[in-house]
């Protein structure tokens, strides 16, 4: 089982940048990148809200599960 | 910032008492039996002048004597000045001075002190790797590097040669006391082994224990590191 994170699709189509979006977000750019290379162990719900918030999209859009093979 | 220097003076304390309680440790049964350890002393010497002469020699060894029935338990008799009576007395732990009937018997026990040199040479490698490693560890608290996987990874090995160090001197007792049975029967006791240090096991075992709590705890705070 695996969880995908989806940010820089989202990011993408936002056509934001890590640092802008880290600012905007209130989280540090090493940390957003955590989370956009999937290294990250957890997300609190405060960050996702706040990456939900600016880049107008669901939880569902950012992340997705993928089935181990 | 005030909470952690308390902390690290905190550490400080506890690792120099904790060096006091090894030095303590490796050192109390030398201290309990200093007659025996200058009789063993003066022993050896007398022996080296001995073998200039070719005089047949003589070593001190330490019985641990268990009576064979109740009938010779009390064996022996003490005086108690304080009455002038005569005290029932067990011989549990007496020291012997043994001859050795003739040269053949000698050079079998210079095999078997060796043998007790070698293994012994090898224990106070460890009890010398024993306070390194501890103070490596403790030497990383102090500076606040307390979550990392190389101080699991050093509170395993010294776990390991806390074990290590009570199997061979448990070893060192076994084969003390076959030495001695094979040259001593003492009739209605027999020898039997004394088998102490548990101490160093409990130690150990506490030490790999400790490792692996500290080895979760690594993982949680990476886990913690890693929560965005």
């Amino acid at each position: 089982m695996a969880i995908i994170v989806n940010l820089d699709v989202e990011m993408a189509k936002n056509k934001i940048s890590l640092n802008e979006l880290s600012e905007r977000v209130g989280i540090t750019p090493a940390n957003l990148s955590i989370l956009k290379t999937g290294k990250a162990k957890a997300i609190r719900f405060s960050t996702l809200e706040a990456i939900c918030r600016e880049l107008k999209c669901q939880p569902g859009d950012l992340l997705s599960w993928v089935e181990n093979e | 910032m005030k909470n952690r220097n308390k902390n690290s003076k905190y550490i400080a304390f506890i690792s120099v008492l904790a060096g006091i309680a090894y030095l303590y440790l490796i050192s109390i049964d030398f201290i309990n039996d200093w007659d025996s350890s200058v009789n063993s002393f003066w022993q050896g010497y007398n022996a080296s002048a001995k073998a200039r002469t070719n005089e047949l020699k003589e070593s001190p060894f330490s019985l641990h004597l268990r009576a064979k029935d109740m009938q010779h338990y009390y064996s022996d008799s003490l005086m108690n000045l304080k009455n002038d009576k005569y005290l029932p007395a067990k011989s549990q732990q007496v020291e012997v001075l043994y001859q050795f009937n003739d040269y053949d018997e000698y050079r079998a026990q210079l095999k078997y002190n060796t043998v007790i040199f070698i293994i012994t040479f090898v224990l106070l490698i460890l009890l010398i790797a024993v306070p390194v490693f501890f103070y490596k560890i403790i030497g990383a608290f102090y500076k606040n590097k307390i979550f990392n996987y190389r101080n699991v990874r050093r509170l395993n090995i010294l776990g390991v040669l806390l074990i290590i160090i009570f199997a061979i001197l448990i070893s060192l007792d076994i084969i003390y006391f076959h030495y001695k049975k094979s040259l001593i029967d003492i009739p209605n006791y027999s020898l039997y082994v004394y088998l102490s240090n548990a101490e160093w096991l409990f130690m150990g075992l506490i030490t790999l224990l400790i490792a692996s709590v500290l080895k979760r705890s690594v993982e949680m705070k990476e886990e913690q590191d890693l929560t965005i």
